[in-house]
């Protein structure tokens, strides 16, 4: 992967992110757990997370962020400043999903120096829109 | 499955009596380190350069590498088991966050969304720390059973005192049902 560096050039109104996807495989939600020391068994035990009404183990908060800060980051390039990311969790992403992560620049609007886009994000997978949210990215000028 | 073991018991009643105040104030485990963003990394393959090589980080405006913004939370995780304790049993635990010592009247704890805003970038060997502040209870019957939304305030400090992130994170805690839900 080959991130743009700078002259990225200026976010646009409109402009569609390439999407980002990924499939959730019971490996890699248990690295992850890991990666964030959250250890809540919904995230790698089938019985627990059917317990709490998914039907297996599911992505965590922070799972779902960083599949968000890819999207940012493969788009805005190593210039771009991830301000803030917000997000709602409609559905669960389990083992054996394939989900898409895709955003769209709502806004843009000058933060001093900076040119800052508002984007509104998503993840899509096989139980539908499983995640809404937006972001935040700042540019140097 | 047993009810998790962490999680505080109590009514909403006790709930509300904490809104506005701080539920918890601690330093993470751990310092950051590059073995932890590599091992981040390597989940995904997230191949940004500004995690892992220093004289690129630092020719887009950085002192060197920087940790991904969503590992922010990461190392203010308290530890599961610290020196002095007694062994961690056979029980299931709730991933130990503040927002397992607010009372309610649910055994499971998920969370339902967050809000993260990213302020000074974190680096290896920093030490970060968390405030965290309930700022609603609202009890609820969701279709995962009888519970409450709760919304915790979190700042993220370094040692230098400078603020790294503040994230909202609603979460829902409920009583698990015996049937199946959807």
């Amino acid at each position: 992967m080959t991130l743009p560096a700078t002259g990225r050039g200026v976010p646009t109104v409109g402009e569609q992110l390439a999407p980002y996807s990924l499939t959730v495989t019971l490996q890699r939600l248990v690295m992850e757990a890991a990666a964030n020391r959250d250890f809540a068994p919904i995230h790698f035990d089938g019985e627990a997370a059917r317990d709490s009404g998914a039907p297996s183990p599911y992505m965590n908060t922070t799972f779902n962020e960083t599949v968000f800060e890819v999207l940012l980051r493969n788009w805005g390039g190593l210039d771009a400043r991830i301000e803030v990311i917000e997000f709602s969790m409609k559905a669960f992403n389990c083992v054996g999903d394939e989900i898409t992560a895709g955003g769209c620049v709502t806004a843009t609007r000058e933060g001093g120096a900076r040119l800052v886009a508002e984007l509104d994000l998503w993840i899509d997978g096989p139980r539908g829109r499983t995640v809404t949210g937006s972001a935040a990215v700042a540019f140097p000028r | 499955m047993p009810p998790v073991s962490n999680l505080a018991h109590g009514t909403w009643e006790q709930a509300d009596a904490l809104i506005g105040t701080t539920i918890a104030r601690w330093t993470g485990a751990d310092a950051v380190s590059e073995g932890d963003i590599r091992r981040k990394l390597e989940v995904i393959g997230f191949d940004c350069p500004l995690h892992y090589d220093a004289d690129c980080a630092r020719e887009h405006h950085y002192d060197g590498v920087v940790a991904p913004v969503s590992m922010s939370r990461v190392w203010a995780m308290p530890a599961y088991w610290s020196p002095g304790q007694p062994p961690l049993g056979t029980e299931p635990m709730s991933t130990p966050i503040p927002a397992t010592q607010i009372p309610g009247e649910g055994d499971t704890l998920i969370a339902a969304g967050v809000r993260m805003e990213y302020r000074e970038p974190v680096r290896p060997g920093d030490r970060i720390s968390g405030n965290a502040v309930l700022r609603s209870v609202a009890p609820k019957k969701t279709r995962l059973g009888p519970g409450a939304f709760l919304v915790v305030e979190t700042t993220y400090s370094n040692q230098r005192a400078e603020v790294v992130a503040v994230e909202t994170v609603t979460l829902l805690r409920f009583e698990q049902q015996p049937t199946e839900a959807a």
